[in-house]
């Protein structure tokens, strides 16, 4: 079971785009265009936003549990912003620390491995029969802050034959009085020194 | 301070206007520039954009389609990957994503609305207006390049510079390259432009337009 969870994350190093339409506390919607450069192995990101028609909003790298922010136009610069995105992105593309880990199935038939986050914060990962799966965080009060869906996938064959299953649409929702939503849809996927 | 970062924002947008005045052909003053573009009535013609930057393991490219009509009618529409149309029509903005499984999706973002604001400041440049509103510093460059440096030094710490070049056979433009730092830039490369071609209103306010030339009615897929 810990095997299948630890498989949904891509493992090496990747620059990937999604387009990423965001629904927002007010009620409106707005799209970016979002570049992740990540290694898992390093646990080493940098996020590049975009508008649609190619100007860079926000630029950070996160590395040995620091962050660095580049660039940041409003309304990508209001406080709180750059911590949010970064753990967004930690949670939909590094796998949690493995410790503290415990695996089961519900009777709804998903099987679940829960995890503990650097902060102490369960996450668990529900893999369902069709193996469409999903994210959940918890705070310290056990309520659910948020969670990502897989909702499709898209297979990647590269130039070596190796082929990576690589979810097609995300949807990550954050709870709460700010809470939002992205609905991620991929754009590329693009494999870095493999 | 916010008004300036929608301004530098709506830059990329904003090039599909400015072609208009700029973009017919080399001159070497503003003054030349709107002599020659003084009969422009219409441009269409096919993009491919490039954004660079260093971290990129390959540069992220998009084509599309624009349109423009005088006075300050824009249709700035990408095909690939993302399909997005911006429409800019009697002082109203507006624009829309494809999503497969929902069609096309407004956007109703505030910052549309600002974008509005300074697209509707920006196309004041137009017709002559470009030396008194300005905010660049042109030089008219020996190998048919025109670079715009910013006037603000504020503005300078989200734009560099901005490259226009020209073609040597017919001095139409061929690229506009928007240098935001040493690290990053996005190149905007123009084919098959037509110009005055009759463009019909529709196409400045509906996704789906009526024809161009001899062409069907053309819905956006």
């Amino acid at each position: 079971m810990y095997h299948q969870c630890s498989q949904l994350f891509l493992q090496g190093k990747w620059q990937i785009s999604h387009l990423i339409q965001a629904e927002l506390p007010t009620g409106k919607t707005t799209f970016m265009h979002g570049t992740v450069i990540f290694s898992a192995q390093e646990k080493k990101l940098e996020s590049i936003i975009m508008s649609i028609e190619g100007f860079v909003l926000f630029n950070a790298s996160y590395e040995h549990e620091k962050m660095t922010v580049h660039r940041a136009i409003s309304p990508l610069d209001a406080s709180g912003f750059a911590d949010g995105l970064m753990h967004d992105l930690q949670l939909i593309f590094f796998q949690p620390n493995a410790s503290s880990i415990e695996t089961g199935c519900l009777p709804s038939l998903e099987c679940v491995c829960r995890y503990s986050s650097n902060q102490g914060n369960p996450i668990d990962i529900l893999i369902q029969k069709d193996h469409l799966w999903e994210i959940r965080e918890y705070n310290k009060r056990h309520r659910l802050s948020r969670s990502v869906k897989a909702m499709s996938f898209k297979t990647i064959t590269e130039y070596n034959q190796l082929t990576f299953r690589i979810p097609d649409v995300l949807v990550l929702t954050t709870y709460g009085l700010l809470g939002y939503t992205l609905n991620m849809n991929l754009i590329e996927a693009i494999p870095i020194d493999m | 301070m916010q008004y300036m970062m929608t301004y530098i924002g709506c830059m990329l947008i904003f090039f599909g206007i400015q072609m208009s005045s700029v973009h017919v052909m080399y001159a070497d003053s503003w003054e030349e520039i709107r002599q020659a573009t003084a009969d422009m009535q219409s441009i269409r013609a096919e993009f491919v954009q490039e954004k660079h930057m260093k971290i990129l393991k390959k540069p992220i490219q998009a084509t599309g389609t624009f349109f423009y009509k005088q006075p300050h009618s824009l249709r700035w529409e990408y095909s690939h990957p993302i399909q997005s149309i911006l429409l800019m029509h009697n002082g109203t903005i507006k624009r829309y994503i494809f999503n497969k499984d929902k069609g096309w999706i407004a956007d109703t973002s505030p910052n549309l609305m600002n974008i509005q604001i300074a697209i509707q400041q920006m196309t004041e440049w137009m017709n002559g207006r470009m030396v008194q509103g300005s905010a660049f510093i042109p030089e008219f460059t020996d190998d048919r390049k025109l670079i715009l440096r910013p006037k603000e030094k504020a503005m300078t710490l989200f734009i560099e510079k901005i490259e226009l070049a020209f073609s040597k056979q017919d001095g139409i433009m061929d690229s506009v390259t928007i240098f935001e730092n040493n690290d990053s830039y996005t190149k905007i490369n123009y084919l098959n432009t037509k110009l005055n071609s009759v463009l019909p209103e529709s196409l400045f306010t509906d996704i789906a337009y009526e024809a161009v030339s001899s062409n069907p009615v053309h819905t956006p897929k």
